[in-house]
């Protein structure tokens, strides 16, 4: 708080000799047509705000273009904010231009390693109507925030609060959100565990807002990263038919057909009220109970306050929680902890010592053949990482976690890494005999994460349950896959690639999860869903695919049903109505009609 | 006195006739021969459910040591239509890990239609069980689809997306459902924790010296799980060579469990961080969360490390330079190192410095 | 040293012998399998899941159609309706015998688990138990190492047919179950 009143006194300061300059603030995502550039909102906590990157694995993209008005007409400069993502003794691979006013700065941008602001020239322009474009050189994931044309000649500050602070000043952005909506239930976070959530509160007829930072709903599961949903049902399987994939290989384009079958049915609901491309970026609390959840549109930048007594936090990296103070845990815990030991993997499968340590992200990829020879260029700034590996397509094997990499700081770093094992191992793949004609068919830009922060709720759900497998009051999900614990190939041997890992299986009979693991413990108001459950590392190991995870979801979205009904909070569902709580997750099983809306 | 001669000479050529086979394994990795003078003993008896006949593990020793474990196994392999009893033997090193397997005499491997294995089906089998990542650790017996008829590339596992041309990549050609029974043999838990549970009871100076010196990393990884706190002291060039040039996993297990009075002297902290270069990036981290808890802290030893900045990724970099803010006493040569590295144009990392005043 | 001519006598005596030793040990083997072709039914004791014993005299002058199974063995079970069936189909000839004999068990499955086993899956047949006699099964001597394994037995007690394994075909086990045994009742 102080630092966020310094900062300002600070930026109102410099700005105060801006009060004779004109400036403009474009943010690139916010532009008309984006091309062949895509948005990506994955970054926002780290790198300030969304941003417009050219994804054309190795073929320029179509400029993404804008207009915006022009008050004076003045010489301007011009910075991009961009960041060289491959930085080292090579042309930086992603390479583009910025063309304003129909003219083409000579500058190249995407060359400063670090988010920075590079100085694109200088440019006179006209009072009016001014188009501006992103010219992309190469296709390999150039990268543009924003773009800031002042006739005062000053850089603006280049990350942090600092920027953040600035960004609000120049964009003149009200305090709190321009508008204000509320609902019976607000689920962040459209994975299978949330849509699960919102279609299980729905149809008993809560009004629910679904928020989702991309286009489409299903998360890993959906089309965007592919990877398809594993797991049984449970007491769910009418609701979770409705949203998860078939078996197809992991990132293969099967994924669109399910992605339409879960729009479908998720569109049904009237009073499930669907806000995709929506990034949340705060909750706001009230002592221990969050009273909104304010988030952005990811392109447009409008922003809803979002209101309801209760929230369902599914957003994989729990970040209502994080925002709300709730108690969490992120990494390994020592194996002593809570007895997790696999004793014949040692410490691959739990370690003696608590660590930082998760299962790692996974970028999927694939390619076909095409008709006659496909060029690649070189990609030196690959080879550092792919080696001499070579594929012809991603697996769940190609999973990169690190000590020194946090999977929700470090994220883009873990992308970018991941995305230069991808090019560097087709490159040394096209060397080879038969390799002329091979070329991309579609390689992710999203991370799909497998682990991150758990949030803490009453019932830490460990091992111990699975290998016991304990049958609680309580027990609203249960699974029969194995718990699949992931550990780095390059820590049995440092010649290999850290990109590739490996798993251990531990097969059991059914087990059970508790609803006690599926609330927060500090926080009063609040729910979660999906791999942010209340679990240790390796109580996550068994329940993080995604008809589990889905399963989580449903219950969820019943337990917000029965709070709904006696103005109750989460852990009331479990000390006082557990009967009547069971029971509707029973009666639902034949539920065949759609509640009408309240 | 003739007739003794003649005697001898009889007894000498039965000798020679009678004699056992030596036992030489058809695939062994152990760098030794099995010889006629090794004693064994039964460790014990397993039996799961899904065993056909308990399964007796033997160790083999020699003379100075321990050398490796056996089992002569007899298990069932079925595929949809017929079965069979299937004998082998396998071999595990000290610390549970296959080393290499025998047929049984008069009972060769076959494959189904009781074709006999070829040379080069026992040569795949090996390096089949030679691979602890294979495919096969996934899959559920009745997950195998061994159809011919069904196209290798319309059929995706139940596990792990893998197609059943990659399963079959792996395994003996027409004895898939061997391959797999005699992997998770190999690979059994069970007889795993049996075998290093043995190996554990036997420890002695003896035996932990002969795992240090041997050549197989998870012989040395045993020792180290094994020190106790003046083994530490006794083997110090082990554990600096094993820092030095072993896996990950042993380089980590030995900075975690250095004991404290041992790691607060200056020559161990030097010696440890003089070899940061050698390290694989997590073994770095590892070093680097210690070097930050460390009270008495060498400032020669940090300053080992700031030779090798350039080659540190960001959050390590970063992480060093906020070990070095927290300590009064850097040398002259730490300073340098990180000046130098400031104005390297060639280290992408070199903005962050920019950060820390106190270098400026 | 000088060899006498006897002892000379002795060692080429002695060395003959070991040739002969070892080249009878090689062939008989051979010899072996060139007997089987006219094998018969070696003289059996089975005691069934109740301890009642069956003898060959009991199976004197009949076709037998022995199946051998075990409980591990999912073809085995996955025969059992196509030799039910055939063996319904010669109800009323008192001169056709089924047997159903459990050989090459697991160590850990007694007579409770089989009976058990059994009755689980719906099936009420006699089971005969081929438990070893002084270390040596029926399993032994027939040299039966795969299952399921079936002997058609002739009026004569010789071993006429060998059929190993289940095509997954009920309808082609019972045909050819049928015409094996027609033909023998023919003889």
């Amino acid at each position: 708080m102080i630092a966020r009143i310094f900062y300002f006194l600070l930026i109102s300061n410099f700005l105060v000799h801006f009060t004779n300059s004109q400036s403009i603030l474009i943010e690139a995502e916010s532009f008309d047509d984006a091309g062949g550039w895509v948005v990506d909102p994955q970054f926002v906590e780290q790198m300030g705000s969304p941003y417009l990157m050219a994804h054309g694995m190795g073929t320029p993209v179509a400029n993404s273009k804008t207009s915006f008005l022009v008050d004076h007409a003045e010489e301007y400069h011009v910075w991009v904010r961009s960041k060289n993502w491959a930085p080292g003794e090579w042309e930086a691979p992603g390479r583009f231009k910025l063309a304003v006013g129909g003219h083409t700065l000579p500058e190249t941008l995407g060359q400063t390693p670090g988010w920075s602001w590079e100085y694109a020239g200088k440019v006179r322009l006209n009072s009016g109507d001014t188009e501006i474009e992103l010219v992309d050189l190469t296709g390999f994931n150039g990268r543009c925030d924003a773009i800031y044309l002042s006739t005062d000649e000053r850089t603006p500050p280049n990350a942090g609060a600092e920027l953040a602070t600035w960004r609000k000043e120049v964009s003149k952005e009200a305090a709190i959100p321009e508008e204000s909506l509320q609902f019976d239930l607000v689920v962040v976070g459209g994975g299978i565990a949330g849509c699960a959530s919102a279609i299980a509160a729905a149809e008993q007829g809560l009004k629910v807002a679904l928020i989702h930072d991309r286009p489409v709903l299903g998360g890993n599961a959906s089309s965007e990263i592919r990877v398809h949903t594993l797991g049984i049902y449970g007491h769910f399987e009418r609701i979770l038919r409705m949203l998860d994939t078939e078996h197809y290989p992991n990132g293969s384009p099967e994924a669109y057909k399910d992605e339409i079958k879960r729009h479908e049915n998720v569109e049904k609901y009237d009073n499930i009220h669907l806000f995709t491309n929506w990034r949340a970026y705060d909750a706001n609390t009230e002592g221990n109970r969050i009273t909104s959840v304010d988030a952005r549109h990811t392109s447009e930048g409008k922003r809803i306050r979002f209101v309801a007594p209760r929230f369902v936090d599914s957003t994989g990296d729990g970040w209502i929680g994080y925002w709300a103070g709730a108690d969490f845990m992120y990494g390994r815990e020592a194996v002593d902890t809570y007895g997790e030991a696999y004793e014949e993997w040692g410490e691959l499968w739990s370690p003696k010592e608590s660590d930082d340590f998760v299962m790692g992200s996974s970028v999927l990829w694939r390619t076909k053949k095409s008709d006659s020879k496909a060029d690649f260029p070189a990609v030196p700034w690959a080879e550092e990482v792919a080696q001499s590996h070579e594929a012809t397509e991603g697996t769940w094997k190609w999973e990169l976690s690190r000590l020194d990499l946090h999977q929700i700081e470090d994220a883009e770093e873990i992308r970018d890494r991941m995305l230069k094992a991808i090019y560097g191992s087709f490159a040394n793949a096209k060397k080879l005999e038969g390799g002329e004609d091979l070329e991309f068919e579609w390689i992710s830009y999203l991370v799909g994460k497998r682990e991150s922060r758990r949030l803490e709720g009453d019932y830490i759900f460990t091992f111990n349950d699975v290998t016991e497998q304990r049958k609680f009051p309580d027990s609203v999900v249960m699974e029969t896959r194995e718990v699949d614990v992931h550990y780095q190939q390059n820590l049995m041997d440092e010649d290999k690639p850290d990109f590739l890992s490996e798993a251990i299986f531990y097969k059991t009979p059914k087990y059970y999860i508790p609803y006690r693991s599926l609330y927060s413990k500090n926080i009063e108001n609040l729910f979660m869903a999906g791999r942010n459950f209340s679990c240790s590392h390796i109580g996550l190991g068994g329940p993080r695919v995604m008809r589990t995870t889905g399963q989580m979801g449903a219950a969820v979205g019943i337990a917000a049903v029965i709070c709904d009904k006696y103005g109750i909070d989460p852990r009331e569902v479990y000390t006082d109505h557990l009967e009547e709580y069971m029971s509707l997750i029973e009666a639902q099983k034949t539920y065949n009609t759609i509640a009408p809306k309240k | 006195m003739k007739r003794r001669r003649l005697l001898w000479i009889l007894v000498i050529t039965m000798g020679i006739v009678q004699k056992d086979e030596p036992e030489i394994p058809m695939y062994f990795d152990l760098p030794f021969q099995v010889g006629e003078s090794f004693s064994r003993s039964i460790v014990g008896e397993l039996m799961e459910d899904d065993f056909f006949a308990p399964i007796t593990i033997e160790l083999v020793s020699d003379k100075e040591s321990p050398k490796f474990y056996t089992s002569d196994i007899k298990t069932t392999v079925c595929d949809d239509e017929i079965c069979e009893i299937m004998y082998i033997k396998l071999y595990w090193d000290l610390v549970g890990e296959y080393v290499g397997y025998d047929t049984v005499s008069h009972h060769p491997l076959t494959k189904f239609d009781h074709e006999p294995f070829t040379k080069t089906d026992y040569a795949r089998l090996h390096e089949l069980l030679q691979n602890e990542g294979s495919i096969l650790k996934f899959k559920k017996k009745e997950e195998l689809i061994d159809k011919e008829k069904v196209k290798a590339s319309d059929v995706v596992d139940g596990t792990t997306g893998a197609t059943a041309l990659e399963i079959k990549e792996e395994v003996v050609e027409g004895a898939l459902y061997s391959s797999y029974t005699l992997w998770h043999l190999a690979y059994n838990g069970k007889i795993k924790n049996r075998l290093t549970g043995k190996t554990q009871s036997l420890l002695d100076k003896k035996l932990i010296k002969y795992l240090l010196n041997s050549n197989r990393t998870g012989y040395k990884l045993f020792a180290f799980q094994n020190f106790q706190e003046d083994d530490y002291i006794t083997y110090k060039e082990y554990w600096l060579s094993s820092l030095e040039n072993d896996i990950p996993l042993t380089r980590k297990y030995i900075i975690k469990n250095l004991p404290e009075r041992i790691w607060t002297t200056a020559s161990v902290q030097e010696a440890v961080c003089k070899m940061f270069t050698s390290y694989d990036v997590n073994t770095r981290t590892y070093l680097l969360n210690k070097l930050e808890e460390t009270v008495q802290l060498s400032s020669k030893a940090l300053e080992y490390i700031s030779n090798d900045l350039t080659q540190m990724n960001r959050n390590q970099f970063r992480h060093y330079l906020d070990i070095l803010s927290k300590r009064d006493t850097l040398t002259e040569l730490t300073l340098a190192n990180i000046r130098k590295a400031a104005d390297d144009k060639s280290f992408k990392y070199a903005y962050l410095i920019e950060d820390y005043e106190w270098i400026n | 040293m000088k060899i006498h001519s006897t002892s000379r006598l002795y060692i080429a005596v002695y060395l003959c012998l070991m040739l002969v030793f070892n080249f009878f040990i090689l062939n008989s083997a051979v010899a072996q399998e060139q007997e089987e072709k006219e094998l018969k039914l070696p003289l059996f004791n089975l005691k069934n899941l109740d301890g009642i014993a069956i003898q060959n005299s009991e199976i004197m002058e009949k076709v037998v159609v022995i199946d051998f199974w075990a409980t591990w063995c999912a073809p085995c079970i996955k025969s059992f309706p196509a030799l039910i069936e055939t063996e319904n189909s010669y109800k009323e000839n008192d001169e056709v015998i089924f047997l159903y004999v459990n050989t090459l068990e697991s160590a850990n499955r007694d007579t409770a688990y089989i009976r058990n086993f059994l009755l689980s899956k719906g099936f009420d047949f006699q089971v005969y138990m081929d438990t070893p006699q002084a270390g040596i099964s029926l399993a032994d001597q027939l040299d039966i190492t795969t299952l399921p394994h079936k002997l058609i037995v002739d009026k004569s007690g010789v071993i006429r047919h060998r059929m190993t394994g289940y095509s997954g075909s009920d309808e082609e086990l019972i045909n050819d179950l049928t015409t094996k045994i027609n033909e023998l009742l023919a003889d």
